[in-house]
């Protein structure tokens, strides 16, 4: 079962991946996934990972990419502020799902057992807590996401020279997705959790709930696939 | 003597191609890692119709030539020899039951899978019995109007994923051939073998206790079954040649295309005698190798004896392509010996051919076998 579900992830992994990247190399020095589009109009590179100079072929559908020279001299920015801001979101966000996730809980539970911050001491104590803090964090998340954006941009620009590897390209296209996926959930927070929990009394309610959710659970998954990627990016395989 | 290829063999050989750089050449370094089957391309090799090409017109099938099956296996393994295994391996069983099998057997065996895609194996070799296939101890006992099988097959090809299986058991001191379908109780299929290359095709053990067979599914009579099992390889020998053609081709267009872009000492490697003498002698043996690749199985189209000639291009196919991609590795140093580079999985896929379907060794015993009822040599 748990296989399948790894082969079903896979293979959704795989088109998508296609998609962006077309056809796939790894560079033979670090084992880099590199793709065909990542070459300029000489058919080289430079590999992001180990800085070598790949001149790439193809022959009956296999590459084979031929190291001729070697980037020295990378440009290597004094601060590395990209690596820092990055842990701000990929940090925090996760915390505001978990705690918007117990809130949701709390609600669930609250409409079937008649708990409400109106009648029960435990929900008027601490959902309120929970819904500030479970914003904040969010709040957080999302702002620092767009510092993360702007030294990640800039990184692109110094360190790998601006040139378009389709891998960085994924993260900026990720990476502008999850603010504006982020920003909605900011501002659907307060509306979803206005009385402390979620309030289950009107189907727009529960329409904006919904909404929410699947804009957190997209979110999530947008930061988790860029933190992927970017950790490819500076680490390999 | 005609040395081009007709427009329709034409036609067939740059489907394969195209089909191998979309498909086959992309998917080789991903199945060689995984060791997964290649059901995938098989499937899209079927839809195009590159699968059990023998197969007669009236069980469904295109009763292809051998020499244009050779065409496109070479085109198919110059992208993956493993992916060329999966996916042209039904042939070897398939063929015990084109030539020993009566109208029933090919309805019930053959037909079906012209209709959709169905894997089949060719179950003989055992524990201890390899090249020598006469010494094989699976037994087939006679129980009314039923076989009973049992014994053990070793190293079947697609053995996991095959509906039905072509065994080769003794009834007494007879060997035999039976078609057993693989849901048949008492079939156990073993694990995937890691082997050294061809990672992509599905090697397994299958053992047998106990099955039943009917009648009906023995192939010809009781004592036909080492003439069939041999008679098969006079049909897929120019088809495994034409495999390690297409390793060859594969190593020397890699070999080439590295060798024309890498500079050492301020030059390009293809520019010393050294690396550019290797690549002549790559493709003088590659052009020796396919012709008697294609003679041979022109020869079985003609429906000639080509066992010497299907013996002479296994064997010599074989020892083209190990050698050329040792010398591949070799032009390309380093990079030849990592494997994000497709120079090593070309070695270790080459290695199998010098093996299976008859080692290099009994090859040449064929050879000279034929050489000693000649009178002279023209």
């Amino acid at each position: 079962m748990l296989s399948d579900m790894m082969k079903l992830v896979d293979r959704f992994v795989n088109i998508f991946k296609k998609r962006i990247y077309g056809k796939t190399f790894y560079c033979p020095v670090c084992h880099l996934e590199l793709s065909e589009h990542d070459t300029d109009e000489n058919g080289c590179l430079v590999c992001p990972l180990c800085s070598v100079v790949i001149e790439l072929h193809e022959t009956y559908g296999h590459f084979v990419p031929i190291v001729n020279d070697v980037e020295i001299n990378r440009v290597q920015p004094k601060t590395r502020m990209h690596p820092m801001a990055t842990h701000l979101p990929i940090g925090l966000f996760p915390f505001a799902l978990l705690g918007a996730g117990f809130l949701l809980l709390l609600s669930i539970y609250g409409r079937f057992a008649g708990l409400t911050v109106a009648n029960n001491p435990f929900y008027a104590e601490y959902s309120p807590i929970i819904n500030n803090v479970t914003l904040l964090l969010l709040a957080i998340a999302v702002v620092s996401s767009a510092l993360t954006f702007l030294t990640g941009f800039v990184d692109w620009r110094q360190r790998y020279g601006g040139r378009p590897y389709r891998v960085i390209t994924l993260k900026l296209i990720l990476s502008g997705i999850f603010l504006v996926i982020g920003l909605m959930t900011v501002v659907l927070h307060p509306v979803v959790f206005n009385a402390g929990i979620v309030s289950f009394d009107s189907p727009i309610d529960v329409l904006t709930a919904v909404v929410y959710f699947i804009f957190m659970g997209a979110a999530m998954f947008m930061l988790a696939t860029l933190g992927h990627v970017g950790g490819y990016l500076v680490f390999g395989k | 003597m005609e040395f081009s290829l007709t427009k329709k063999q034409q036609d067939y050989v740059e489907k394969a191609r195209a089909f191998t750089k979309e498909w086959v050449s992309p998917n080789a370094t991903k199945y060689d890692r995984s060791g997964e089957f290649p059901k995938d391309i098989c499937q899209e090799a079927f839809n195009l119709g590159f699968m059990n090409p023998h197969v007669p017109k009236e069980y469904g099938g295109k009763e292809q030539r051998v020499l244009e099956h050779c065409l496109i296996m070479e085109e198919i393994c110059t992208g993956c020899s493993g992916i060329g295994t999966a996916l042209g391996s039904n042939g070897l069983s398939q063929y015990p039951v084109i030539f020993a099998g009566n109208d029933f057997q090919k309805k019930k065996f053959l037909e079906p899978m012209t209709q959709e895609l169905m894997f089949s194996a060719y179950c003989v070799t055992e524990p201890e019995a390899g090249s020598d296939v006469s010494r094989i101890k699976t037994t087939a006992k006679k129980v009314g109007n039923d076989y009973v099988i049992n014994g053990v097959k070793w190293w079947i090809t697609c053995g996991s994923v095959a509906s039905w299986y072509f065994v080769l058991a003794r009834v007494g001191d007879k060997a035999t051939g039976f078609v057993v379908p693989a849901d048949t109780d008492g079939i156990i299929r073993g694990v995937k073998e890691h082997n050294l290359g061809q990672h992509a095709s599905n090697t397994v053990r299958v053992t047998f206790e106990d099955v039943k067979v009917p009648e009906a599914y023995r192939l010809g009579e009781e004592g036909d079954g080492f003439k069939i099992a041999m008679k098969t390889f006079d049909h897929t020998r120019p088809g495994i040649a034409s495999g390690s053609n297409g390793i060859t081709k594969a190593a020397l267009n890699i070999a080439l295309t590295y060798a024309r872009g890498r500079r050492t000492f301020d030059k390009k490697l293809i520019s010393y005698q050294g690396v550019s003498f290797k690549l002549a002698e790559i493709v003088t043996k590659l052009d020796a190798a396919r012709y008697m690749t294609y003679l041979s199985a022109d020869m079985f189209d003609e429906k000639k004896d080509n066992a010497r000639q299907a013996a002479q291009a296994k064997w010599y196919a074989a020892e083209v392509a190990m050698s050329a991609t040792v010398e591949c590795c070799q032009i390309l140093g380093g990079y030849g010996y990592t494997n994000e580079m497709p120079a090593e999985k070309l070695m270790r896929d080459a290695k199998i051919y010098q093996i299976y379907e008859g080692a290099s060794e009994i090859q040449k015993m064929i050879i000279v076998g034929k050489l000693m009822r000649t009178r002279e040599v023209h």
